[in-house]
């Protein structure tokens, strides 16, 4: 799986690293500019980087399982909410200014960033634990990022029971999980839930990283979404069709074009014709 | 119908979507297939107009834009509420794509080589009333790494919306003219209005390697405001130094009223910890 694992903080707009990130981006054709690509909002994991022997500072595991085990919820608590900078973040519309809003408003996210790939026994256990019965949906959804991040098959279970799970925040931080941990088992998972989410959000998902790994019926899918009569589908299915496809794809969405009507689908075709436009005649 | 009764439905629904997928399409085995990469090296670069007359349709539009998503109009299960309830990273990163309309506008302008637009997106940058549309054109101009734009940027820090502003310290960063970027960031790092600017000027600073950057952000752990210090603290673990390791481990316990600061100390401090402990 091709993930930009760049710094959270780097700004939205590609560093040198982003660039032609697409899987039918212009590097080949000779002809056109290298396109840009926005960085998505990944995790960092600093453990990651580390040693396996290394010991992290006590404090710091100490505070971020308290805060998985017993943060109410995800959101600043009322003295917390009363900052007037919060505002101002919330008027930032770069996706680095969106990714602040994220950061400072859902603590799932920094406990993610925090957690993400720890080796030790004792975290792992309480990730486990938090994955399983954790105080909340998000909670539960970053603790098993933060387990997938450990690249350990022994959690594989644990995330293709998410995608069993009724609630949506459960089951796409399963596919998201199974994505980090890679290999057949997953990539079957995570086929079959493409096929079978009873969210098209999960479902539209799931088909383009499995297309993206060279899956058939995750094209297919895609395919048959991008026509959707929800404008989210569609945009979703564009931005994928627009990195993941071919002279066809191209041709499909030329004539999707004057039947799309929602804004943010138009901008997500339109960049995606823009993306594969190389294939134009062909 | 229960949980069961609805997957098997939808797995027949998909299994009967897939059939007539697999009539409709061609077989192409992978993404990038070697011969279509090969056919396309030669094909025309143009960009076929209707593209170009919806992206200026967008352009000249976006202004009435609101967004389609909130949480008062969106009802669990559909693709917007499930959109909404998404609590990972890339739900997340999905969440923040499709909420404005402001990303999906980057990257079409970010994708669009046409010279003609090129011009345009100057005049956006300069002169759009959107705030999403000129903050996108800002970021795009600075790729371009031209030094002759230093007065787009300038003009952009001197506008009275705040997201502009943001944009242009963004922007200035990536703009790879150091020696008329620091100028400018280390004016936003001293005197913006907003806290959060300044910050991020400073921020911005260090990532470009100033040597004020690093204790302009140290300062910045005893602003009043929680968000401020927040973003300093992931500054400082991003770009900070190996002494920082330890002054973000001992504000963990300072911090113990607000868990958003206490999680970003944890993550500065691990950021940090390699440079203690090379």
């Amino acid at each position: 799986m091709k993930r930009i694992l760049a710094p959270l903080l780097v700004l939205a707009l590609a560093s040198p690293a982003a660039w032609g990130q697409g899987a039918a981006a212009g590097a080949s054709s000779g002809t056109r500019a290298p396109i840009l690509e926005l960085q998505p909002l990944v995790i960092t994991a600093p453990r990651l980087k580390y040693p396996s022997n290394v010991m992290i500072n006590p404090l710091i595991d100490m505070n971020l399982l308290r805060l998985l085990s017993e943060h109410e919820n995800e959101r600043p608590n009322a003295t917390a909410q009363l900052d007037p900078n919060l505002a101002i973040l919330t008027q930032l519309t770069t996706l680095d200014g969106y990714n602040l809003q994220t950061r400072y408003s859902q603590l799932g996210f920094l406990l993610t960033q925090g957690l993400a790939g720890a080796k030790d026994l004792q975290v792992q256990q309480a990730l486990v634990q938090a994955a399983q019965k954790g105080i909340n949906d998000q909670i539960q959804a970053a603790a098993m990022i933060a387990l997938a991040y450990t690249k350990d098959p022994q959690f594989i279970g644990l995330f293709m029971s998410a995608l069993q799970n009724s609630n949506i925040t459960i089951r796409f931080a399963g596919i998201e999980s199974l994505l980090i941990v890679g290999g057949d088992q997953a990539e079957a998972a995570l086929s079959n839930d493409a096929q079978t989410d009873s969210s098209l959000v999960a479902q539209v998902y799931a088909a383009a990283k499995t297309w993206g790994m060279g899956d058939i019926t995750g094209r297919n899918i895609v395919l048959n979404l991008y026509q959707n009569p929800d404008w989210l589908i569609r945009a979703i299915a564009y931005h994928y069709m627009g990195r993941l496809g071919g002279s066809y794809e191209y041709t499909m969405l030329l004539t999707q074009l004057p039947a799309e009507t929602n804004p943010i689908a138009q901008a997500e075709l339109c960049a995606a014709l823009l993306r594969l436009g190389k294939y134009r005649n062909n | 119908m229960s949980m069961g009764k609805i997957r098997a439905a939808m797995a027949a629904s998909a299994a009967a979507l897939l059939a007539a997928a697999c009539v409709n399409a061609p077989v192409v085995p992978t993404p990038g297939a070697a011969a279509d990469a090969a056919a396309a090296s030669a094909a025309s670069s143009r960009i076929d107009p209707q593209i170009l007359t919806a992206m200026q349709n967008l352009i000249d539009n976006d202004g009435n834009y609101t967004p389609t998503i909130t949480p008062q109009n969106s009802v669990p299960g559909t693709p917007e509420g499930d959109l909404l309830n998404l609590g990972s990273p890339a739900g997340y990163s999905l969440r923040n794509h499709y909420l404005n309309i402001g990303v999906p506008l980057a990257e079409a302008f970010a994708a669009n080589t046409d010279p003609d637009f090129a011009k345009q997106l100057v005049t956006l940058a300069r002169w759009s009333s959107n705030t999403e549309t000129r903050a996108d054109a800002l970021m795009i101009v600075a790729q371009r790494h031209d030094p002759a734009d230093l007065p787009i940027f300038q003009e952009a820090l001197n506008f009275i919306d705040p997201g502009v502003r943001f944009a242009a310290i963004e922007a200035l960063a990536l703009w790879q003219n150091p020696d008329q970027a620091v100028p400018l960031l280390t004016q936003e790092a001293t005197s913006d209005s907003q806290a959060v600017l300044r910050v991020t000027a400073a921020g911005m600073l260090a990532r470009l390697g100033d040597a004020s950057g690093l204790p302009r952000l140290r300062d910045f752990l005893s602003d009043g405001s929680w968000v401020v210090r927040a973003m300093a603290t992931r500054f400082l673990g991003d770009y900070g130094a190996a002494d920082d390791y330890d002054l973000l481990v001992n504000r963990i316990s300072q911090d113990q009223g607000n868990d958003f600061l206490v999680a970003e100390d944890c993550v500065a401090a691990l950021k940090l910890f390699p440079k203690k402990n090379p």
